[in-house]
């Protein structure tokens, strides 16, 4: 595990702060409303499922996951209840769109997957000028997963890999 | 009607684009790509008066493009439409035959104005 000093720590916490206010902003013309940040928590946002998603009979969760590449590997995840993925196609998808069921079908995973793409591109570009390195997002990826298969993700890709 | 070209690989960003230059009547979108190599070959064959392009694509970056088309001769006016914004990638495709880079997220009145400014 990394280790960092206390002032380092501190530096991180601003430098992810500054990256998650790039992430709000984005969020918030999608979802056409002003979106807020809880302060970040290591132990508790980086070990388990968001405690939004609090239940563990839960299915059909929305993770889209984007690799950081370049001089800095990483990955970027957002998670969404159902009915969260649900609320962001109603607020960011036009009228046209949403009342045909043609087009639904094939705009309704490419919306979340082109926020993903926006809000992890904002993170990411941040961290990139505050560090003064080359990184940019991969493409994106969906998967639909319960609430043990999200516990199984997080322990392995970020729990084992980066913590 | 100025003939464009939208090279993404975002079907909702592909659709964006589209509505918001056709319903100007002044941009008639001739192909649309979802990769690279799609995007050069239709810009071959169409010579656009316009190309939008993404700049993360399956497999191709989207800078990449713009330099093997300007190396092929083709004289369309490029916006990079990105989510990446670093400054260094910015000024990179601009370097590099861009005449232009939006970062996305962006409303459509700002693609069109930004689009019209290119053939003002």
């Amino acid at each position: 595990m990394l280790e960092l000093n206390p002032k380092e720590v501190q530096l991180a916490r601003e430098i992810i702060s500054q990256g998650l206010v790039k992430a709000a902003e984005s969020l918030s013309f999608f979802m056409n409303e002003t979106i807020t940040l809880q302060e970040f928590d290591q132990e508790k946002h980086l070990s388990s499922p968001p405690p939004e998603i609090n239940k563990k009979d839960q299915t059909n969760i929305q993770l889209l996951i984007t690799k950081v590449i370049g001089e800095l590997n990483g990955l970027c995840c957002l998670i969404f209840s159902e009915e969260e993925a649900n609320q962001l196609r109603q607020s960011a998808l036009p009228p046209e769109i949403l009342n045909s069921p043609e087009m639904m079908a094939e705009m309704s995973d490419g919306i979340l997957l082109e926020v993903d793409n926006i809000i992890s591109a904002s993170v990411i570009t941040q961290f990139s000028n505050i560090l003064k390195v080359k990184i940019h997002g991969g493409v994106p990826a969906l998967r639909k997963v319960n609430y043990s298969e999200l516990e199984e993700f997080i322990h392995n890709e970020i729990v084992m890999s980066y913590i | 009607m100025r003939k464009v070209l939208i090279v993404d690989d975002s079907l909702y960003m592909r659709t964006l684009i589209n509505s918001a230059l056709t319903s100007t009547g002044r941009y008639e979108v001739i192909g649309q790509a979802g990769t690279g190599s799609q995007g050069i070959e239709l810009a071959l064959e169409h010579e656009p008066d316009l190309i939008t392009m993404d700049n993360i694509l399956p497999d191709m970056i989207g800078i990449d493009i713009v330099k093997e088309l300007r190396a092929e001769g083709i004289a369309s006016k490029i916006i990079m439409v990105s989510a990446v914004g670093q400054d260094d990638v910015v000024e990179e495709g601009k370097n590099n035959g861009a005449q232009d880079y939006l970062v996305k997220p962006f409303t459509a009145e700002v693609l069109v104005e930004r689009v019209d400014n290119l053939f003002a």
